[in-house]
């Protein structure tokens, strides 16, 4: 953990991660079952076109609701052994596929990428979401949002996560074939990759334009991407795909390349594996895999009161059940001891603004936090720009009165969305 | 089936730069130490007595409001404390004890605690109690009337009470260095120039308060001071005696940087400090109050909100 310097006199500098070349990816072997989550909420009454015990192979591309289009794509082959419900953060609910491997299961799907090439806009969007490195659910096959730009980055959503890096530096040819799929599949043809200093010359290959950029948290996050490499205008509580720009991770680009020219499962996802000392170590892990398979597997105990963390430091989420699974948009897997889990208070503001002047996105977070603290999320919305905030969590990170300003922001985003749309559907 | 071990989960970050408020507290608390130990040397025992009593009954009164409004005690993170220290400093050392338990009473419960708490106090809390205790029990006051009894190797003088009863040039002798040094009548804390200016400087460095306010508060004062001085040179005394003297540097590194009661952007803190060092030498050369820092303090704690109010526009804002 990065404390405060002795001089105080400036905002504190986070850089993220630069990519270690000297270590190696280790595979972790998957064993038991592993589990899909549907983005969608799951109850007995549904009609399903699964049940428990049927076979899948992996690549399988299978629909899961016979009323919805979600897909899945079996990164194993075994045998489906369960179907439940499961509640995400903010009463997200999910549905939660598990697949039990078969010993020896070798057989796959040898057509994926045919499959994939033939599929309709529409699945299309669906299969892609199951890809590794997704973190928009958007895609990019969205008539709403008339994305022209498509910007791959090699930087990574958060501090001491190097996987778009290490993509970068090692699968140039899928990238270059994954860039070939998007344009014949959306007909966008303006691409530009985004990556750190150390890895311009390597991007050079790519064959699009190279943008480079700084380390310096949170300057690769998708709407800064956008506003300042793209010099896009962008819009409080809008997306990047709503200023005409998509950003994707190195890594969906390489996984689409893979699929589409050598037909190759995009089941397994890199993901950034940091320990209770603050080590990381870049892992290969089949999409499903339980969390705690990958840490008994690194030899990392975790103990009771511990934290287990899918994502970065500053915006992962915490997980409550080690049997959570690698998620098509797990960047990391973080571990802290009990010990260092930093404390929360209930004090209020005292005005300090050490959260202004860190702000990326120059949000008044001293004032917005009064309102927030009230629940007065219409006027934080209005006049306090809260929907300008662009969830790096540098408030809460730099906060001396150990507010979780980051969690009442979340919280109120969620709360006045969530109060607007029950608005708009009594109206 | 294994049991589950149970997991501690809360909202992103995860990480925290350690910063704390108690530190903050405390730090301003050890920056001030040397100043204080300059007035304790001067002026003995009495000193003591002011400072421990203030401390004290500040500590005291913030305990009995907690208790009161049934919440958790928050005298552990130092702010009651500094609260009574700040209030301490800025008393003559002669200050009888009811005054002193009056003053931390208004600073405490009616600065602060009547507000919420700490971060709810739109004024800075020390300058609440301290105006009130000015414009209750002048003569308290008074420095050259409380430390009369006091037996100095040099001048004996208030330098701010002396300019403003008997003119100009009954502060000609004194020199920059003398009164940085301290040798100059005034509070227990607020006399000895190169302490406090050590202490603010350190407390810029370390972050703990903002150089934006200081400086600006300083030049505020220099600039305000030598135009009146240009103006009429009979009548009114240069920036270096309002920068050296009275509450100014004090103020200018312990007082009007309050966080509470203090803008937080770039532009706004320097409005502020000027507003306060020009609003201050206003008070010193044409109002009826000897030294103008408190109440101009106090003033401008008001119109924070209105120059907080010049800010950048956020992230995707049309407007």
């Amino acid at each position: 953990m990065i404390k405060r310097s002795f001089i105080g006199l400036f905002s504190p500098v986070l850089q993220y991660e630069e990519l270690d070349t000297s270590k190696t990816v280790d595979s972790i072997k998957v064993t038991g079952a592993v589990t899909f989550f549907v983005d969608k909420k799951y109850s007995k009454k549904d009609s399903l076109l699964i049940k428990p015990g049927d076979k899948v192979k992996s690549g399988d591309i299978f629909s899961v609701f016979n009323d919805s289009e979600e897909m899945i794509i079996s990164s194993v082959t075994g045998e489906i052994s369960g179907i439940e419900a499961f509640s995400g953060n903010f009463g997200k609910e999910y549905t939660a596929v598990t697949v039990k491997t078969e010993s020896g299961g070798n057989n796959v799907n040898k057509d994926f990428g045919k499959t994939l090439k033939k599929a309709s806009k529409s699945s299309l969007n669906q299969i892609i979401k199951n890809f590794p490195g997704v973190v928009s659910d958007t895609v990019f096959v969205n008539p709403d949002k008339p994305v022209d730009s498509i910007v791959i980055t090699g930087m990574d959503s958060d501090l001491l996560i190097s996987n778009n890096k290490y993509i970068v530096k090692n699968r140039i040819k899928d990238i270059k074939a994954g860039i070939v799929f998007i344009e014949k599949m959306t007909g966008i043809n303006s691409f530009i990759t985004v990556v750190p200093e150390s890895l311009a010359v390597v991007a050079q290959d790519i064959g699009v334009p190279v943008r480079v950029v700084e380390l310096t948290y949170p300057l690769a996050s998708p709407m800064l991407i956008t506003q300042n490499i793209m010099g896009r205008k962008v819009t409080a509580g809008k997306t990047a795909e709503d200023s005409g720009v998509m950003v994707i991770n190195a890594e969906t680009v390489a996984a689409m390349g893979a699929a589409s020219v050598k037909s190759e499962i995009p089941g397994s996802k890199i993901v950034t594996v940091i320990d209770k000392n603050g080590d990381t170590r870049l892992v290969s892990a089949i999409i499903g895999t339980p969390v705690n398979t990958v840490l008994s597997q690194l030899k990392i105990d975790v103990n009771e009161g511990d934290r287990v963390i899918t994502g970065g430091p500053l915006t992962g989420t915490a997980v409550y059940s080690d049997s959570h699974p690698v998620l098509p948009d797990t960047e990391a897997i973080m571990v802290q001891d009990r010990e260092d889990i930093p404390e929360i208070l209930d004090n209020s503001c005292i005005n300090c603004g050490e959260c202004v002047r860190i702000c990326p996105a120059k949000v008044p977070v001293n004032l917005l936090i009064r309102f927030l603290e009230n629940g007065e999320y219409d006027e934080a919305a209005d006049s306090y720009d809260l929907f300008s905030c662009i969830d790096c969590g540098l408030c809460a990170y730099v906060c001396q009165a150990q507010i979780p300003v980051f969690q009442y922001i979340t919280l109120a985003k969620h709360e006045f969305t969530r109060n607007n749309t029950v608005e708009a559907e009594n109206a | 089936m294994h049991k589950q071990k149970k997991y501690i989960v809360s909202h992103a970050p995860f990480w925290h730069d350690g910063s704390r408020l108690t530190t903050k507290n405390y730090h301003i608390m050890l920056a001030v130490l040397i100043a204080l130990a300059a007035g304790i040397v001067k002026y003995g025992v009495p000193a003591v007595g002011v400072i421990a009593l203030s401390v004290s009954t500040a500590i005291f009164w913030e305990l009995i409001m907690n208790k009161i409004t049934s919440r958790t005690a928050t005298i552990g993170n130092g702010n009651a404390a500094l609260t009574g220290l700040l209030f301490a400093m800025m008393l003559p050392p002669t200050m009888p004890w009811w005054a002193v338990v009056t003053g931390t009473f208004v600073c405490v419960i009616i600065g602060k605690e009547i507000f919420g708490g700490l971060g709810g106090n739109p004024f800075n809390p020390v300058l609440i109690g301290m105006a009130i205790l000015m414009i209750a029990w002048k003569d308290l006051f008074d420095f050259d009337q409380a430390l009369i009894n006091y037996d100095f190797d040099y001048l004996v003088l208030y330098p701010l009470a002396a300019l403003k009863h008997f003119g100009i040039s009954s502060i000609e002798s004194l020199s920059a260095i003398d009164l940085l040094s301290g040798k100059q009548t005034g509070a227990i804390g607020t006399t000895f120039g190169f302490g406090l200016i050590l202490g603010g400087v350190y407390l810029i460095i370390r972050g703990f308060v903002r150089w934006e306010i200081s400086v600006s508060y300083l030049l505020g004062i220099f600039v305000t001071a030598f135009i009146f001085k240009s103006a009429d040179s009979a009548t009114y005394a240069g920036p270096v005696i309002h920068l050296f003297s009275g509450y100014t540097l004090f103020g200018a590194f312990f007082l009007a940087t309050e966080d509470s009661s203090s803008p937080v952007n770039f532009i706004p803190m320097l409005i502020y400090g000027a507003a306060i060092g020009i609003m201050t030498i206003l008070i010193r050369n044409i109002g009826v109050y000897v030294d103008g820092t408190v109440f101009a303090i106090l003033l401008i704690n008001l119109a924070n909100p209105i120059i907080d109010k010049i800010r950048p526009k956020a992230m995707g804002r049309a407007v």
